[in-house]
């Protein structure tokens, strides 16, 4: 069974749909990418399965998130208290607005530990400078009374993902943790990833636009415009032969992927305002093979191996 | 290439912050004296007509001040710039007035640039105006003509900046970049809060152009994958230094300096079969108030020896066609780009 079920899953800010037909699976000890440009979705996804959409503006309408089989959609509130951060942590790509300014990277960690576990403070002190210790912070007994402004950019994500792990979450959903990182420090932080992966067994959602990141950190993929996933299925296959037009000419615009001074394969036009996608392929107005028949919605189908694509074109999955 | 004189000269360039402390002549109290960040530290580089240069290195390496250097949009305590042969006197307001009814910039945020009040069709008269570079009866012809120079249709003249997305405010700084008719265009980050299916449109669009108009264009960014597109020659900076200077496709494949090497390994190739390089580098630039002494790289030098932590700083010099700041000749990197 998968650790990570997501069904279904629409969320819509009033009457307008802005994420729809979401599925996602997730196993023990994997990491899946969440690829897509601004506005198509992936950060509201993500917050819809931690059920931290802004009240009021965003609901979930459909669908349903089962964690270890446990549907968290219908959990009140108070469930949910224990889910974040027990079951699942999570990490941003500002740490600055998400760690306290005024608290001590220490007690941070030991915050929830106290919190969930009842810890005392004495093994709360020693779990957060285990954790510290476990992110590759120098001297955890030292900096665990430093606060945030004293620690670098790659320090204080770096700390921000021991708070995520302090009560040992078995998934964490890191939304562009590496963005505002410089690219030597990003390494750095992708590899810390990878290795609590390993050590723990951490499944994890990547969510990031940067397709190299991806390509070097993820098992797995969704790729996601205007509010669907477009296809789905083992990084490999959509590095190596994108199946949906929209996840090749992603792969084609990349600087690196065509003769340098060469004209870029852009993709023409701008991706639609959230809410007020086209009918059918949400694609469709963009897309260099589209026909009569996008105007119709495409489902996510299986498209061969563990594929899913969500395109009248894919090739339809070969007799076994 | 290197025969035509060059259109843009910056030599010795320095520009130096004032970063807290007290600034008393005579004051002499350790800790309390003003302290200074020197963000670019005695640069000198050229730039050919129609030539692209990028200008690379992690925040707070000086890319950003040395292109606002050039333009004299910060006070320079150091060096000298020349535009097609003239010196440029940063104090004196003709001369950069000359300066910049040649030389345009384009910033990184689309939205911040552009004065959220005017319509873009204002936004880019205003320039004409104040360079005197249309007739009053001829500017909104002019108007017309740069939107669509850079793939935008006439009619969003009337529109506001909030009522455009990212791509499109972006091409209308570039328009007003164009309306002054520059031979250099300084462009900082300019595609770095695109998406990249935009990106790839505007770097089109700046290729294209600079190709019909044949622009030198100084572009400044973190993106080595889209300076090794578009740039034909590449300066990789380090806490406020050029470290590594030269052609592009040169510097790409066999870089010299250590730090290039790491920035370049660090960089997550699209490839799915090439897994994470292990981490290069150790811990994060110093900051630039308190830089080592010696080569300021030497901290988190894999190479590092003892003449790195002492000796004076390595001057840039030149080793093939590629010029580099370090003592040593390090041995060609391995296949897997990995250092031996």
């Amino acid at each position: 069974m998968s650790l990570l079920a997501v069904r279904d899953l629409a969320i819509a800010a009033g009457r307008h749909l802005l994420v729809e037909d979401i599925d996602l699976d997730l196993s023990e000890g994997e990491v899946l990418g969440l690829v897509g440009e601004s506005g198509s979705g992936k950060t509201i996804t993500c917050r819809a399965l931690m059920r931290l959409l802004p009240e009021g503006q965003l609901r979930i309408t459909r669908g349903s998130v089962a964690l270890n089989g446990r549907d968290l959609v219908p959990l009140s509130e108070a469930a949910m208290r224990k889910v974040r951060g027990v079951e699942v942590g999570m990490i941003f790509q500002n740490p600055n607005s998400h760690l306290d300014p005024v608290m001590r990277i220490g007690d941070q960690i030991a915050e929830s530990v106290r919190y969930h576990e009842g810890a005392s403070r004495a093994d709360a002190r020693k779990r957060a400078i285990d954790l510290l210790r476990q992110v590759g912070i120098p001297d955890p007994a030292g900096r665990i009374s430093a606060f945030p402004h004293e620690f670098s950019g790659g320090m204080r994500q770096r700390a921000m993902i021991a708070v995520a792990l302090a009560c040992r979450p078995r998934l964490l959903i890191a939304d562009e943790p590496t963005t505002a990182l410089d690219v030597t420090v990003q390494a750095q932080v992708l590899r810390l990833l990878l290795d609590l992966r390993d050590r723990l067994g951490l499944a994890i959602i990547l969510v990031t636009h940067n397709l190299g990141v991806v390509a070097q950190t993820c098992d797995s993929l969704a790729v996601m415009y205007a509010g669907r996933v477009m296809e789905r299925g083992p990084k490999r296959d959509l590095l190596r032969a994108p199946a949906h037009p929209y996840t090749e000419a992603l792969l084609k615009c990349q600087p690196g992927s065509a003769a340098p001074a060469a004209q870029l394969p852009a993709i023409p036009g701008q991706p639609p305002l959230a809410g007020v996608f086209p009918e059918g392929c949400r694609f469709h107005p963009r897309c260099p093979r589209a026909a009569g028949i996008c105007r119709e919605r495409p489902a996510l189908l299986p498209a061969g191996g563990k594929r899913l694509v969500a395109c009248h074109f894919a090739a339809p999955p070969r007799a076994a | 290439m290197t025969a035509a004189a060059p259109l843009l000269q910056v030599r010795d360039l320095e520009v130096r912050f004032r970063a807290g402390g007290i600034d008393l002549p005579g004051l002499n109290v350790p800790g309390f004296g003003a302290r200074y960040v020197n963000a670019v530290n005695r640069v000198s580089l050229s730039v050919a007509p129609g030539e692209t240069i990028g200008i690379v290195g992690e925040s707070g390496c000086g890319k950003s001040t040395l292109g606002r250097a050039i333009l004299g949009l910060v006070e320079t305590q150091g060096g000298e710039v020349r535009f097609a042969g003239d010196p440029v006197a940063p104090r004196d307001r003709t001369s950069i007035a000359r300066l910049r009814a040649r030389a345009a910039m384009i910033f990184q945020d689309p939205y911040a640039s552009l004065n959220p009040k005017l319509d873009i069709g204002e936004a880019i008269a205003e320039v004409l105006r104040v360079h005197g570079k249309a007739a009053p009866d001829a500017i909104a012809a002019r108007v017309a003509e740069l939107l669509r120079l850079v793939g935008l249709s006439p009619e969003l003249a009337r529109r506001k900046p909030h009522q455009l997305s990212g791509g499109q405010c972006q091409r209308v700084g570039i328009a007003r970049a164009l309306a002054i008719e520059p031979s250099l265009i300084i462009a900082d980050e300019c595609v770095a809060a695109l998406d990249v299916s935009i990106q790839a449109q505007i770097l089109n669009l700046l290729m294209e152009l600079q190709r019909r108009m044949s622009l030198s264009l100084v572009f400044i960014s973190h993106d080595l994958g889209v300076v090794r597109h578009l740039c034909r020659r590449v300066a990789v900076m380090y806490l406020g230094r050029i470290v590594e200077i030269g052609l592009t496709e040169d510097v790409f494949a066999a870089p010299r300096h250590p730090y290039t090497r790491a920035l370049l390994a660090a960089v997550p190739d699209i490839d799915p079969d090439r897994a994470l390089a292990p981490a290069q580098l150790r811990g994060e630039p110093p900051s630039p108030l308190d830089l080592p002494a010696g080569c300021p790289f030497h901290p988190r030098c894999p190479h590092a020896q003892e003449i790195c932590a002492r000796g004076v700083v390595p001057e840039l010099r030149r080793t093939g066609d590629i010029r580099v700041a370090c003592h040593f000749d390090l041995p060609p990197m391995t296949q897997q780009g990995e250092d031996p």
